[in-house]
């Protein structure tokens, strides 16, 4: 057979059996998103610079709605679903219909997808700063909004296979493969990780606890970056970075390689986030093997882009877009040097809960995402509106203005988080702490959160430079539509049938050798690791020399499957399942039956129960965590490390993931009511120099016990240990703690206290932490300790 | 090593066969992407290319 085989959709036909189509392609769809991404992220950047402030100074926190524990989230949710979010679906619509020479199908579906998504950002400014969050990081949204994520992706879906279906050219350029990994895995991290169980109308409590959701909530977490902020925006650097070079990619052949290892390796490393806690050994070191492995792919993938101009980096100095781009992916090699870096245990007890990993993701979200988006927006947009750029030169000005913003802000969360991590580990000649007070160190570092705050409002100021340019280019010239003429074959031409794929030789080989594995792990566990690993070789190494020998004229295996978008999504979600399958179902099963744990852990009683709901709501965990690492200097400051048992009711767990003030998971009993009363009115009363916002609206806020059973009882149905007697008196016992409280606070001088304000409910969940009340034994007994 | 962990639990053995899977997976996809032929690369690498009328 000749080379035309190879391409099912170009096969050699009589001249007769072709006609000339012309295609408009949709491009409103792109310049809406393009619009929406830029709007969204001043707003995102704004509201970044506004919590960096509140760091530096904090009066910029105004209570209740706009605390630096509200804000947080809405920064991170704008700049990865709103900014970025945007940006990638205007550069998948904008490519994926040129690679694959169609139109998208329905303009209807354009618009949902679009005012659809729009909304949902709405809806997550209101309620993020109205406190309703799951409290869970990058996943904060609450039920109903979470609902409807899923309605709209399962819009774009749609709108993308469908266009893949009615394409015209067969062979999917590997841009094409990105975005398929990105659809489908999103799916399924979204919908795995929000998986809740509603109380009210926007209130849910997460259906796994503690370890457990650490684990599924890190998996997430950490494959957001990878199939949020890293896939979809290397599809559109295939796409974009060529066409801007005007020259093919560096090696196509790498970019296979690069494709499968990354989405393989990336869905594994999640675990690099909880390193040194509660979590099992063998998921940590999963997951800091895993990092190390993703370095490969990662750089290869930076390379290939970079090697892509070889012979033009005379036009990277006079052309902006290839400026950003060859930027960006100077950054992304930075950033993935050092999550690698990061993963390893002992650099990770000194780096995490601290401003260096704040400087990791800076670089990899203003550095790689940001100035991605703006090479891709500066190429676009003359396009998109039929005119050039309307000042290169203040695209240059932005350029030099946002990079250098960056090693601003890079360099300064450096310097923060390695002083900070230094002097929280300082010990004296006689092993004492060097710097019990946490204020001391916090005071070290501030100079840092006024330089962070320089450099990310100069990033800001080249962004706002970038929508002024792109506006006037917008608006100096006219909306156009690309268009394309297409040469199809008016019958369309037989694929290899599915036996053949199904039955090829590299499925055959993956189940024999995943059937062969299952046989031997039931069989005998430890016989099974040598055996199958000898399998696996002789099996690879047999059918690769195998495939080598036989007959090369017939249509490639692989050939095939990128002509057959369906079976492709199939065998990627296959690959990303297995890896989170394997990770996340032996801690999701095992844990609960340890009868140790559940004989040392116990719920919480109704009171602490509101006053954690505070907790979430108010964001404390934006600032605390509650996880005590293995670490003679953590355990000299906050006391025993953290054990799994003491968080399994959490739902949502709390661990936290950065320290701007200190561990709370043993803060019961540390200080007396009075004091956490003065220090959450305001923190500077008993703690001067303290950064922590003031609440004192918790004061006049009462708690509503009347809800108190009903959330009760839903986690009695994701099995927190209640009895129906604890819930029917949960009102009764609530008052009962409340006035305990508000009268020890009013003997120690506060005047008026409120039994029920939330001040009150905070502060008998915080005396609660790190507690162990005696088991319930009688009726009476097991209400009041 | 592999003893330790699994006693803790024989479904730990799932993590780690799917771990070799995927290095399996690795090498054969390596050797694949090797051994395809220049003409087939150049084609699919050139699609970005010219594949839009300039409108500017
Ligand atoms: C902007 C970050 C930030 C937020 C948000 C925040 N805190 Fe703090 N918190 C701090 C800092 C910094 C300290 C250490 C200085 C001090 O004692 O105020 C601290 C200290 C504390 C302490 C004393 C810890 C100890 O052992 O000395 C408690 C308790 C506390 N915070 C509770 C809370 C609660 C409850 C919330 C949510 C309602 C909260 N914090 C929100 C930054 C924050």
């Amino acid at each position: 057979m000749t080379a035309a085989a190879d391409f099912p959709g170009s096969l050699a036909a009589a001249p007769g059996d072709f006609e000339t189509r012309r295609i408009v392609y949709n491009d409103s769809i792109s310049r809406w998103f393009v619009g929406a991404s830029v709007v969204w992220g001043l707003v995102g950047m704004l509201v970044g610079a506004l919590v960096a402030l509140q760091l530096a100074w904090w009066h910029a926190n105004l209570p209740p709605y706009f605390t630096y524990g509200r804000l947080r989230p809405l920064h991170t949710n704008a700049v990865i679903f709103a900014f970025v979010g945007n940006m990638m679906f205007a550069g998948i619509y904008y490519s994926t219909q040129r690679l694959v020479k169609a139109r998208l199908p329905s303009d209807l579906l354009a618009k949902i997808h679009f005012w659809g998504w729009q909304a949902i950002i709405v809806s997550a400014a209101i309620t993020l700063p109205l406190g309703i969050t799951q409290g869970k990081e990058y996943a904060e949204l609450e039920w109903p909004i979470d609902l409807a994520i899923t309605a709209i992706w399962i819009v774009f879906a749609v709108q993308f296979f469908w266009t893949l279906a009615r394409r015209t050219e067969k062979h999917l350029y590997v841009a094409i493969w990105f975005y398929i990994a990105t659809i489908l895995t999103v799916a399924v991290l979204h919908v795995v990780n929000s998986l809740a169980i509603p109380v009210f109308g926007f209130k849910s409590y997460s259906l796994f606890g503690g370890a457990k959701d650490a684990l599924v909530q890190w998996w997430y977490g950490h494959n957001a970056v990878a199939f949020v902020l890293t896939t979809p925006i290397l599809g559109i650097m295939y796409y974009f970075l060529p066409k801007a070079a005007d020259r093919p990619v560096y090696s196509y052949r790498l970019s296979v390689v690069h494709f499968w290892s990354l989405i393989f390796v990336y869905i594994w490393a999640g675990p690099h986030h909880l390193l040194n806690t509660a979590l099992p050994d063998w998921a940590q070191t999963l997951g800091t093997a895993f990092s190390v492995m993703l370095w490969a792919p990662s750089w290869g993938g930076m390379l290939n882009g970079l090697l892509t101009l070889k012979g033009a980096w005379g036009k990277v100095r006079t052309d902006p877009v290839l400026k950003f781009f060859v930027a960006a992916l100077t950054f992304y090699g930075m950033a993935t040097f050092e999550g690698p870096l990061l993963s390893f245990k002992s650099v990770n007890g000194l780096a995490h809960y601290t401003d260096w990993i704040i400087a990791h993701v800076h670089a990899g979200a203003l550095g790689w995402n940001g100035l991605m988006a703006a090479g891709m927006f500066y190429w676009m947009v003359p396009r998109l509106y039929g005119r050039d750029l309307w000042s290169k030169k203040l695209a240059d000005a932005h350029f030099w203005i946002g990079t250098f913003g960056i090693l601003l802000y890079v360099i300064s969360m450096w310097t923060s988080g390695i002083t900070q991590g230094l002097m929280w580990r300082a010990t004296d000649a006689h092993g004492a702490l060097e710097y019990p007070n946490f204020v001391e160190t916090l005071n070290a570092i501030r100079p840092m959160y006024w330089m962070r705050l320089i450099g990310g409002s100069m990033y800001l100021i080249g962004m706002f430079m970038m929508a002024y340019n792109l506006a006037r280019t917008a608006l100096a010239g006219k909306a156009v539509d690309g268009e394309a003429t297409v040469v199809v074959e008016r019958v369309v031409a037989r694929e290899t049938p599915w036996a053949e794929i199904l039955f090829g030789k590299p499925v055959i080989l993956v189940t024999t050798v995943t059937i062969l594995i299952a046989t031997m792990a039931v069989v005998n566990n430890e016989a099974s690791l040598v055996l199958s690993s000898i399998v696996i070789v002789v099996a690879v190494l047999g059918t690769t020399a195998l495939h080598l020998a036989v007959d090369r004229s017939r249509p490639r295996w692989h050939r095939l499957l990128e002509g057959r978008a369906l079976l492709f999504s199939s065998l990627t979600i296959i690959a990303v399942l297995a890896g989170g399958v394997a990770e996340l179902v032996p801690t999701l099963l095992v844990t609960p039956n340890d009868p140790q744990i559940l004989a040392e852990a116990r719920p919480y009683r109704a009171l602490e129960l509101e006053g954690r709901d505070i907790y979430v709501r108010e964001g404390c965990y934006n600032c605390h965590s509650q996880m005590i690492r293995p670490f003679a200097f953590e355990t000299k400051r906050y006391g025993d490390p953290s054990t799994l048992a003491e968080s399994i009711y959490d739902h949502p767990f709390q661990w936290g993931s950065k320290r701007t003030g200190p561990d709370l998971a043993r803060e019961g009993d540390k200080y007396p009511n009075v004091w956490h009363y003065r220090h959450l009115v305001d923190a500077r009363s008993v703690s001067p120099g303290s950064n922590m916002p003031p609440f004192p609206r918790l004061v006049t806020d009462t708690v509503n016990l009347a809800r108190t059973a009903t959330k009760m009882h839903a986690l009695q149905s994701i099995g927190v240990p209640y009895d129906d007697r604890q819930i029917a008196a949960a009102r009764s016992d609530a008052e009962a703690q409340g006035a305990e409280i508000a009268k020890n606070l009013r003997d120690d001088g506060v005047a008026e206290v409120d039994a029920q304000s939330e001040i009150v409910a905070l502060i008998a969940y915080l005396q609660r932490l790190g507690k162990h009340p005696p088991p319930a034994r009688g009726p009476d007994v097991a209400l009041t300790p | 090593m592999y003893k330790d962990l699994l006693v803790q639990s024989p479904l730990l053995v799932l993590p780690i066969a799917a771990m070799f899977l995927f290095l399996a997976v690795f090498v054969a996809v390596a050797i694949r992407a090797a051994t395809r032929s220049r003409e087939d690369m150049e084609m699919a690498a050139r699609l970005p290319l010219g594949d839009d009328h300039d409108h500017r």
